[in-house]
């Protein structure tokens, strides 16, 4: 505590806060709850919903205590009768013109103005026979559901649009009694964060577009989850209804993902319940036809009898949890007996051996403590909006400077750009004065590696370049370390974890495509969707598909294995910074589609080489041997990686950087399989097209 | 249920491009030199007001956008200004925007007949524009020439001191392409 | 009728070319004495200036009436890295007031000389004067004034020699009442909409860009070198104590000669109406009521009138204020009611639409204020009205919504009886169908 502090009282409870802090920030601390809606503690503070005036002693007027500073002494009285009655004038006047539509609001039951208003309003109307206000919508594209009527005015939304998503487009228009929030001219927003907005409004104007009309709160459960659309580890919510996931929400956690996600976390939702594989299928002819699981795991076990090994050939998708690659690796590599296993089906030739290699070490946290960012062939924008939304943050709070090497990207701050290829590293070791004109007195510095690193064939050399920058500069010391590998996927580093590749002499994901063309596939494991097309594959001679959807990949499978969403399973997730998250099960998988773990244990039963676990827990025990990250104690935590040598000192390529995510809202198996998802990247692609023409 | 406003833009009234030109942009420049260099951003009323009067009254999003343009600016943060300020015509005037104060002191000094007699001789009421497109009648706020009730504005210059006669007259002088007096329209004591 | 008051001498007035019956231009202004005196006050320790402002006890011509001295006294020194802003508040446009419109056409060099003293005395290198977008002819003038000036070097670099740099530039507002409150006039000078800011921080803290600034009206600027030229003394000898000096009054309405008019201070309200305004038309018995200071000001009834004296003290007794001494007459043949209807019309047209119970509420009060006019609201109405009005005030980040709600009083105060009688016929009539279905 510094020992400047300073001491108020509020409703008669003493309370030590910093200067500078405001009466609400004073009574957050003690728990004394003020009406509120337009200030939010992640927002700048607006005060003009007037809703949170209280009484301050020896003031003439009720003051806004989301504004207002603390002063030594100060004596502040929420529950006065001044206090009060402002709290029921400003209720009063807040409700005159909004409708009275709860009955057919999405927002009703979780809405702040209907709990404020119960406390506070008046139960009868004293407005009388004048006119409400009635306000044209706008479409702002198909995930945000406009009803401006409701609208309140808080300029959450806009405050949000500009402050944390950085895409000045949401404004307020006109003035008086006819502000109109909203975009002014019809156009869908362009942000990667743009569901916030739901969450932050107070009221029914801004609500969840696909999920309008389809649930009450109160008819759902909550389960927390972790989001699986990028390496982030988001904490959501899953809001459940019978078993049916119908929406997700933000779970704060201050490390990770603030109170924020991205629109790929919240609205692919719908296709978690469409084109599921609900149980195994064999291929007979041209038909896959419904098998009871005992007959799928007679026809595999059949066809693998007697079949050489090195024809073998295993590929496991990016959004797996640490159960599912870990059971599928030692399934693959003991049971079936094949080194040809590899998740890495990006290309990238990262290897597990050191930990400190392929995660955030400095941690997402720590961009609060940064001076500067230099991002490596990282569009961090798409590859990690909400990296970006931080880094946002803190170019705004701080200054702090960002640069480039890498593809030119559109970001939401100004970004130095140094550079198109690998080689701008080379000069940026070599040169110390552009370094340090770049960076000016920066002592801890973020370098962030990306996915258009990460996936050339040279990425190992670009890492070992980066370690050598890290290190030049001092950014590697024991209270900083500046080396960072933005995973794009979110099962990335489980994958690395468990050396889900092979780890002899088997064939590399980068080659199976030519493996197949060369007719040395003879069966081809297929877990979850790949990012190799289905086409370069369909020639293998004998594919089993285990996953989710009715992809492409199930259409040219022989055998296919209905496995678990990530809603279904209790999961560990890995997130980019190595840390270790646990999430609950929200449903059952449909029908007969199992958790997967429990597959591969079948399965390798049926093999004759059972796998050494019968439950989750056995299988959480193995899996905790494998690095600390794993022990149940260290489960949400952010654990640093020892840091040792790793990546290689020759020249990597002159080849330029090229975009890792070309399309964003369709960049998974998860969010292919979501008619919301395929909207979003209709819109988005018409946008383009117009930007170009 | 009474409505907000909502702008309609009649497409035909739009230009398809809108550039400065060489004498706005000297202008431009003239305006920005009033401002630190890091703070652009204070021009944004004067070149809507620029922009307003180089082409044609009025300002289409496009405009506005041409504006933003200029400062670098988010469009939309153009667009809360040119809506929040009643200068900024977001629908087209006529050639003259006839503007009669009907606030206390020109009410209270007879305002009605001097709107009464505006709208009478441009055939357009309050809100609207004459058929041949020559007027756009407004009732207005304080113009602030309280002492000179009633009074209105017509584009730049204020017409002050009226009756309805007088009205009529400046407007019948500005129809028939002359100058009428600006300011006080009390005849001198012959 | 014998004055009460001695009328300012020629030499006394500080806006001498006020009616526009002289030369505007540099030349006549240093005819009447202008600019003399100006390389002194430029020499003169700026403590010393405030100190005199202080003493001389001047109060903010803008409405408000804050002491210039005290205001000026909050100012940091500027540094490199914090430069301070002088701006002149001219957005003039409370109804009624139209003061600053006539010193910046008839005088605009006392404005330019008041922004070169002020500048000085808070170490502003740059003033900005914001004038309303309407104002397109006046901010020409004034233009052409701040253009003889940096001619005559009374402006710019190095002024007359003494080293003091002062750049004035004009900024034209468009449209917006809200504007001459003194954070929203900055907001729309930084080119954003005028919503009042947050206070605190207050301008001279963090003003214009984030600067140390302060915002003077018109006519408080255009005073203060006068005072500080002729002294205390002289200025004191003007008003009652705490009220001193000399004042323009924009008489307004049912006066026969409606004028603006520089008096001294605590003047009477009969005498300016009656001696400089030409008497109300139809004989100081005609007389209804008086908005005595802008139509933010509650009105005084014509008993009022009787004795009000003009200043800022003094009116308070009648629960009013000096405003921006904007004096608008109300005879009896004037429909007050439908004045005040308008007025309230103004407040919702004006509204920035920030606060909720600004935005929301001066839609409502308009309304009830409509609907008692036309008859359609039932007497229960007026003490709705009146509740509302106390339920908005003082419930807002500025005071607009204060001065909205303010004349709605007054009127209520004094008037009420002109509501009962517009709602009462409607009150018998549904009674009396009552009575009939029974």
């Amino acid at each position: 505590m510094a020992d400047n502090m300073i001491t108020l009282t509020i409703d008669g409870h003493e309370v030590q806060v910093e200067p500078g802090s405001t009466i609400m920030q004073a009574a957050k601390k003690l728990e004394v709850e003020i009406p509120h809606f337009c200030y939010h503690p992640r927002l700048s503070v607006a005060g003009n919903c007037r809703m949170c005036l209280v009484e301050v002693e020896g003031a003439p007027k009720p003051v806004a205590s989301c504004a207002f500073p603390v002063s030594e002494g100060m004596n502040v009285k929420t529950q006065s009768q001044l206090a009060e009655q402002a709290h029921k004038n400003v209720m009063e006047m807040l409700l005159i013109n909004h409708p009275l539509d709860c009955p057919i609001c999405d927002q009703g039951g979780e809405c702040d103005l209907q709990d404020i208003a119960v406390g506070y309003g008046s139960d009868r109307s004293r407005y009388g026979s004048c006119s409400k206000r009635s306000v044209e919508d706008k479409d702002i594209g198909p995930l945000v559901k406009t009803v401006m009527t409701r609208c309140i005015h808080c300029t959450r939304c806009v405050r949000f649009a500009t402050e944390v998503a950085g895409v000045e487009e949401f404004g307020a228009t006109f003035r008086g009694q006819d502000m109109k929030i909203g975009t002014y001219v019809e156009k869908a927003l362009d942000s990667e964060l743009s569901g916030n907005m739901i969450d932050l409004c107070p009221v029914g104007a801004l609500t969840n577009k696909p999920f309008a009309f389809s649930a009450r709160p109160w008819e759902m459960k909550t389960v927390n989850l972790i989001d699986v659309m990028d390496g982030m580890g988001t904490n959501i919510y899953a809001d459940v209804r019978d078993e049916e996931v119908m929406r997700m929400r933000p779970r704060t956690n201050e490390e990770i993902n603030e109170e924020w996600m991205t629109d790929t976390a919240r609205f692919a939702v719908d296709g978690l319940t469409k084109n599921r594989l609900t149980a195994p299928l064999v291929r007979e002819g041209k038909n896959l036809r419904q098998v009871s699981w005992q007959k799928a795991f007679d026809t595999l076990t059949e066809h693998l009898k007697g079949k050489r090994r090195d024809g073998i050939f295993a590929l496991a998708s990016s959004t797996l949890s640490a159960e599912d690659y870990y059971s599928f690796n030692m399934f693959m590599k003991e049971s079936v007996g094949t080194d040809n296993v590899d998740a890495r089906t990006d290309g990238s030739p990262i290897r597990g051996d050191v930990r400190a290699s392929y995660v955030m070490n400095s941690g997402i946290a720590a961009v609060d403590n940064a001076d500067a960012v230099l991002l490596v062939g990282c569009d961090l924008r798409r590859e990690s909006p909400l990296l970006n939304a931080r880094v946002r943050k803190n170019v705004l709070a701080k200054n702090i400077k960002v640069a480039s090497i890498g593809a030119l990207t559109n970001t939401t701050y100004d970004v130095k750009d140094l550079g198109r290829s690998p080689m701008d590293i080379l000069d940026l070791i070599e040169d110390e004065k552009l370094f340090k004109k770049t960076f000016p007195k920066t002592k801890n510095l973020m370098v962030i590696m990306g996915a258009e690193a990460t996936t050339r064939t040279d990425a190992l050399k670009i890492m070992g370049a980066v370690r050598k920058l890290c290190q030049k500069y001092e950014m590697i010391r024991p209270d900083w370390n500046g080396y960072n590998l933005l995973s794009l996927k979110a099962g990335q580093v489980a994958a690395l974890d468990f050396s889900v590749y092979p780890v002899a002499a088997g064939v590399e994901a980068k080659d199976v495509s030519k493996s197949v063309s060369e007719g040395l596939v003879k069966t081809l494991f297929i877990y979850g969707d790949v990012e190799i097309p289905a086409q370069e594959l369909q020639d293998a001679e004998y594919i089993v598909y285990m996953g989710t959807h009715h992809s492409a990949y199930a259409d040219i499978a022989d055998v296919v294995l209905p496995t678990a969403a990530y809603t279904e399973k209790e999961a560990l997730w890995v997130n980019t910074e190595g840390r270790v998250q646990a999430a609950r099960k929200a449903v059952n998988p449909p029908m007969q589609a199992k958790e997967d773990w429990k597959i591969f244990r079948a399965l390798s039963e049926c093999l004759g080489k059972k796998l050494p676990f019968d439950t989750l827990s056995q299988l959480r025990l193995l899996i905790a041997k494998v690095n600390d990250a794993y022990l149940p104690e260290n489960w949400g935590s952010f654990v640093v990686p020892a840091w040792d040598k790793f990546g290689l000192t020759t020249k990597p390529n002159k080849a330029e950087f090229e975009f890792s995510v070309p399309e964003y809202y369709l960049s998974n198996g998860y969010l292919r399989q979501s008619k919301v998802m395929q909207d979003c990247a209709a819109k988005a692609q018409d946008t383009n097209n117009k930007k170009v023409s | 249920m009474s409505s907000v406003r909502i702008v309609h833009e009649p497409a035909d009234k739009v230009r398809d491009i809108y550039t400065w030109s060489k004498s706005a942009k000297a202008e431009v420049k003239k305006i920005l030199a009033k401002y630190p260099k890091d703070q652009s951003r204070s021009a944004v009323i004067p070149l809507l007001h620029l922009a307003q009067r180089e082409f044609d009254g009025w300002l289409p999003t496009k405009l506005m956008n041409l504006v933003a343009e200029t400062l670098d600016m988010p469009y939309i943060r153009v667009y809360e200004v040119a809506t929040f300020y009643t200068m900024f015509n977001l629908a087209p005037v006529g050639k003259y925007h006839v503007q009669v104060c009907t606030n206390c002191a020109c009410m209270i000094r007879g305002s009605d007949k001097i709107l009464e007699a505006v709208e009478k001789l441009t055939g357009a009421k309050a809100g609207e524009s004459s058929a041949d497109e020559m007027f756009t009648v407004s009732e207005v706020e304080c113009l602030g020439a309280c002492v000179n009730a009633p009074m209105m504005q017509v584009n730049d210059h204020y017409y002050t001191d009226l009756d309805a006669e007088s009205a009529k007259e400046v407007l019948t002088a500005l129809k028939e392409g002359k100058t009428p007096k600006v300011g006080s329209q009390v005849k001198e004591a012959s | 009728m014998t004055l009460q008051h001695t009328p300012l001498s020629y030499e006394d007035r500080i806006f001498k070319n006020l009616d526009g019956s002289g030369d505007w231009s540099i030349k006549g202004y240093q005819e009447r004495g202008g600019y003399d005196g100006l390389k002194k006050i430029l020499t003169t320790d700026t403590v010393e200036i405030i100190d005199t402002l202080k003493q001389s006890a001047l109060r903010g011509r803008g409405g408000a009436g804050f002491p210039t001295g005290l205001k000026w006294s909050f100012m940091p020194k500027p540094t490199k890295e914090r430069p301070t802003y002088l701006v002149c508040n001219a957005d003039e446009g409370e109804p009624g007031t139209c003061k600053d419109r006539d010193i910046l056409r008839n005088d605009p060099h006392t404005l330019v000389e008041g922004m070169i003293v002020g500048c000085y005395t808070l170490g502003a290198k740059t003033g900005y004067i914001y004038i309303r977008g309407e104002y397109y002819d006046e901010a020409n003038r004034l233009q052409a004034a701040i253009d003889e000036a940096y001619e005559a070097g009374l402006l710019g670099k190095d002024i007359l020699g003494t080293g003091v740099c002062v750049d004035l530039h004009i900024h034209l507002g468009a449209g917006a009442y809200i504007c001459g409150e003194e954070t929203a006039l900055l907001e729309s000078l930084e080119g954003k909409k005028g919503q009042p800011r947050l206070k605190p921080p207050f301008p001279a803290g963090f003003g214009l860009y984030g600067m140390p600034t302060t915002i003077n009206n018109v006519e408080t600027l255009a005073q203060v070198p006068p005072i500080l030229k002729k002294g205390v003394k002289w200025w004191t000898q003007f008003g009652n104590p705490n009220n001193h000096g000399t004042k323009i009054f924009s008489i307004s309405g049912s006066v026969n000669k409606p004028i603006n008019i520089e008096a001294p201070m605590s003047i009477t309200l009969k005498e300016l109406i009656e001696h400089y305004a030409g008497g109300v038309i139809g004989g100081w018995d005609n007389l209804q009521a008086v908005i005595p200071g802008g139509s933010s000001t509650p009105m005084l009834s014509a008993e009022n009138c009787q004795d009000a004296v003009m200043d800022f003290d003094s009116l308070m007794q009648y629960k009013t204020g000096l405003g921006t001494a904007a004096i608008v007459v109300m005879n009896k043949d004037v429909d007050l009611l439908r004045v005040m209807k308008r007025i309230s019309g103004f407040y919702k047209h004006e509204s920035c639409g920030q606060c909720s119970p600004c935005r929301e509420g001066m839609g409502w009060i308009y309304q009830l204020m409509n609907d008692i006019y036309h008859g359609k609201a039932d007497i229960s109405d007026i003490d709705k009205l009146e509740d509302l009005t106390h339920r908005i005030d003082g419930h807002t980040i500025c005071a607009f919504a204060t001065g909205a709600i303010w004349p709605v009083q007054g009127t209520i105060r004094h008037f009420r009886h002109l509501m009962e009688q517009k709602v009462q016929p409607k009150k018998t009539a549904s009674k009396a169908k009552t009575k009939k279905s029974a």
